[in-house]
């Protein structure tokens, strides 16, 4: 009976020593996370830095695009209707951009319906609450002004447009706040030429590139180029920018030129006019014969006609746009028009 | 002296049968059903919706099998902005009501970088659209394992039209 019960007393002992160095090497030590139980984490980490990646990489970039093209056309389609210009067009299509109104007024309310739901503000949201509801990852954001401007990297055809977001993306287990630079090119063909609208009555052709390059001019071509109110790069000529605000200077990187097509004029051109039939010349009354140098203006054999409904009714050009459009072996009689 | 030997015997064979009972544990634990790792569908997962996200249509190369797919859709003018990427492909295919075709292109460009034994999904705009890419060698509500990778896209027609943002979400499963 003796011996029975020491053989307990030993064995509690012994369970007592296991309990003791268990505790002692658990006890105030920091705890390990099991490689199994990441994923969980890792997952969390994963889709949010996927979504943030997304958002400055592709999302923003996309929304800046297609919202600043929007806002082009806009803009281009109240000059249109209202025949003003604008004194900053930067300045200008940023509030078309993030408000949706110009100088206060909703375009809308004037019935261009453009960036109806595609501001850039209502396009991040849209974004924002898919994120909220499908990943549980709540955005918010601020957006800078945009700026829009062109150079000899973006050249005539395009325009760049620059602007600053910050966002602040909380998934709960963890955060970022990041100021993401959205900077985009936007085409500008296919948008429509404000510069005509401002000048003409409901006539404004979309802007759209000459197929001819490296000035390989031919009559047939250029009669094409007139009859399709095609663009070609000038260094004399005012850029896409410029034209938003009626400005008839030139732009050594991104100057662009139509010819003015008679038969589309029927009724309002003045068939008197004393200046080249290249828009910025006949709409900014330059190039004329008063001016400085050689600007006498000249009708084309072949193409210049004085039969009223004749295709090339009354089209003149000078000595410039002669030379560089291949027509010097089409040079006819000399033109003095009283303006 | 003899009762403290016993005292030390006893001791000693407390420890014995507490070893064997814990190996005896262990040993049950160790016998227990196979659970697949998560981390490889994880990984897998994440690899493939990094693959689609980040590779535009002109990326692939029109040697292989797959880029001469691609090139023929773009030679055939569906794919009309070879700069976008595989997964706004998909999408863009998705918003042009031309599923058959979201499909086989999402078919074409990931079968071959899953392998067989896990299957691999992939779900537009939420699940309006479920391209099965891999059915994997256990069906998906057999499976033990399921991960997702989740992205959000856009796209734009002409510049000024944007589309989206539709939710593309990879499901793994094995």
């Amino acid at each position: 009976m003796m011996r029975s019960r020491r053989a307990m007393f030993f064995t509690f002992i012994a369970i007592l020593i296991i309990l003791v160095l268990v505790t002692g090497f658990t006890v105030g030590k920091r705890q390990v996370v099991l490689t199994s139980q990441m994923p969980v984490v890792r997952t969390r980490a994963a889709q949010t830095n996927s979504y943030v990646q997304s958002l400055s990489g592709s999302l923003l970039p996309r929304i800046v695009q297609t919202s600043g093209t929007r806002a082009l056309m806009a803009v281009s389609a109240y000059m249109n209707s209202t025949g003003s210009s604008l004194s900053d067009p930067s300045a200008s299509i940023s509030e078309v951009m993030l408000n949706g109104t110009l100088g206060g007024v909703d375009l809308s309310s004037l019935g261009i319906t453009y960036m109806q739901g595609n501001t850039v503000p209502e396009r991040i949201q849209e974004v924002a609450d898919l994120a909220s509801q499908s990943q549980r990852i709540n955005t918010t954001y601020t957006t800078g002004s945009v700026t829009l401007s062109q150079d000899n990297t973006t050249g005539p055809w395009r325009v760049r447009a620059a602007m600053n977001v910050t966002l602040f993306i909380d998934a709960r287990l963890m955060s970022w706040n990041i100021s993401a630079p959205i900077i985009v090119l936007i085409p500008l063909e296919g948008i429509e030429d404000p510069y005509y609208g401002m000048h003409t009555n409901d006539y404004h052709p979309a802007i759209r590139r000459s197929e001819v390059v490296s000035g390989n001019w031919t009559l047939t071509l250029f009669e094409a180029h007139l009859r399709n109110v095609t663009y070609d790069y000038d260094i004399n000529a005012p850029s896409f920018l410029m034209r938003l605000s009626n400005a008839s200077g030139a732009s050594f990187c991104c100057g662009i030129e139509s010819m003015i097509n008679p038969a589309d004029y029927a009724m309002d051109l003045p068939s008197t006019a004393n200046w080249s039939y290249v828009d910025h010349c006949f709409y900014g009354h330059q190039c004329n014969a008063s001016s400085p140098g050689d600007k006498s203006i000249w009708n084309l054999s072949g193409l210049t006609s004085y039969s009223p409904g004749a295709e090339f009714y009354g089209f003149i050009l000078t000595q410039y746009f002669i030379g560089k459009y291949g027509l010097t072996d089409y040079v006819g009689s000399q033109v003095v028009r009283e303006p | 002296m003899r009762t403290s030997r016993r005292g030390y015997f006893f001791l000693f064979d407390a420890f014995l049968a507490l070893g064997a009972i814990a190996f005896g544990i262990m040993l049950i634990a160790s016998f227990r059903s196979y659970a697949p790792s998560q981390v490889q569908p994880l990984m897998l997962a994440e690899d493939v919706m990094a693959t689609l996200a980040g590779n535009r249509v002109e990326d692939i190369a029109n040697t292989t099998q797959t880029g001469l797919y691609v090139s023929g859709l773009v030679a055939n003018g569906n794919i009309t902005d070879a700069h976008n990427t595989l997964l706004e492909q998909a999408g863009e295919f998705y918003v042009r009501g031309n599923r058959a075709l979201a499909d086989d292109f999402t078919v074409n460009v990931t079968r071959q970088v899953v392998p067989p034994q896990y299957g691999l999904e992939l779900h537009i705009n939420g699940s309006d659209q479920v391209v099965v890419v891999s059915p994997g060698s256990v069906a998906m509500a057999d499976s033990t394992v399921l991960v997702n990778a989740k992205r959000l896209v856009s796209g734009a027609v002409n510049a000024s039209t944007m589309w989206g943002p539709l939710l593309m979400e990879v499901r793994v499963w094995a």
